[in-house]
């Protein structure tokens, strides 16, 4: 049997072919978003599900793989001035609630799996 | 083939078939000691995988099928992964590729390589649709099969060269008189 046969070069065609479609860079959205309070978590939220439900207080909703805070009894109410978040980063953080909302930085699908 | 053997043939057969089956799973135990850099259970290179590229060439399938399942349960024994969630999807990438790499061999129209790259594209898929299915219940983990196809083929063509030269060098005498 010889090392290269006549129709390898369509098998090889065939897996690089496979390579490129499944390597093209898809978004990794995050899943998950964590909520602390006092530093301890208490509530992990899937980003994959639109939802809505109160905490301390503060009113928090889950749209479109986004997480924010839609009302708040705090006085300056800078958690829901920031904004909707849906990446590792800048957390939504409110002091007088003592309540800090992230999202896990290299938690991808993939971990969710291999964890 | 198997009820005309006589006595010579049956002894070659069986000889044949535990080399194999004892070359792989030393290879088996010792490419585990090689990190793999992919988070999949029981992930391994594949570089045991020679002896079926051997086999193959001249084997049955029912010898080929004996072979993989053999030196995958001895493998296991030595590792001490038998029965593990990767040893469970191990087995059933390896049964699948050799049913694959005999029939490639036996149309006579790929060479070493591409068997061996098919082999282990196969195997590779496989495992992970046993895992996704069986084990952690999600398809999320297809996601590693372009990482594995990568490795896999790396090892693949190393196998390739190894059982090509192999056979270069020793002819046909291990199958046939």
């Amino acid at each position: 049997m010889r090392f290269l046969g006549k129709l390898d070069w369509l098998i090889i065609v065939i897996l690089i072919l496979t390579s490129i479609i499944l390597f093209i860079p898809r978004r990794q959205s995050a899943t998950i978003a964590e909520i602390y309070h006092d530093g301890r978590l208490v509530m992990t939220v899937d980003l994959r599900v639109d939802s809505q439900f109160n905490l301390e207080g503060m009113k928090i909703a889950v749209s479109g793989g986004r997480i924010s805070v839609v009302d708040s009894d705090c006085p300056d109410r800078i958690c829901v001035n920031q904004g909707a978040i849906d990446r590792p980063g800048m957390p939504i953080v409110c002091v007088p609630n003592r309540i800090l909302i992230k999202i896990p930085a290299g938690y991808t699908q993939l971990d969710a799996i291999t964890q | 083939m198997v009820n005309r053997d006589s006595d010579a043939q049956t002894a070659k057969r069986i000889t044949t078939l535990s080399m194999l089956v004892a070359i792989g799973s030393v290879m088996y135990l010792l490419e585990s000691l090689i990190p793999f850099p992919l988070p999949v259970p029981g992930g391994r290179w594949g570089f045991s995988n020679f002896v079926l590229l051997l086999a193959v060439n001249g084997l049955s399938l029912r010898d080929t099928l004996y072979l993989a399942i053999g030196k995958t349960v001895v493998g296991g024994l030595l590792t001490g992964r038998l029965g593990t969630p990767g040893f469970i999807m191990g087995i059933s990438g390896i049964v699948a590729s050799a049913l694959l790499m005999w029939l490639l061999s036996r149309s006579r129209l790929f060479g070493m390589a591409g068997v061996s790259l098919a082999g282990a594209a196969v195997s590779n898929l496989v495992q992970l649709f046993v895992a996704a299915w069986l084990i952690v219940r999600s398809g999320e983990i297809l996601y590693l099969y372009p990482y594995m196809l990568l490795l896999g083929s790396i090892s693949a063509l190393i196998n390739a060269y190894i059982a090509h030269e192999v056979i270069r060098r020793i002819g046909d005498t291990i199958w046939f008189d």
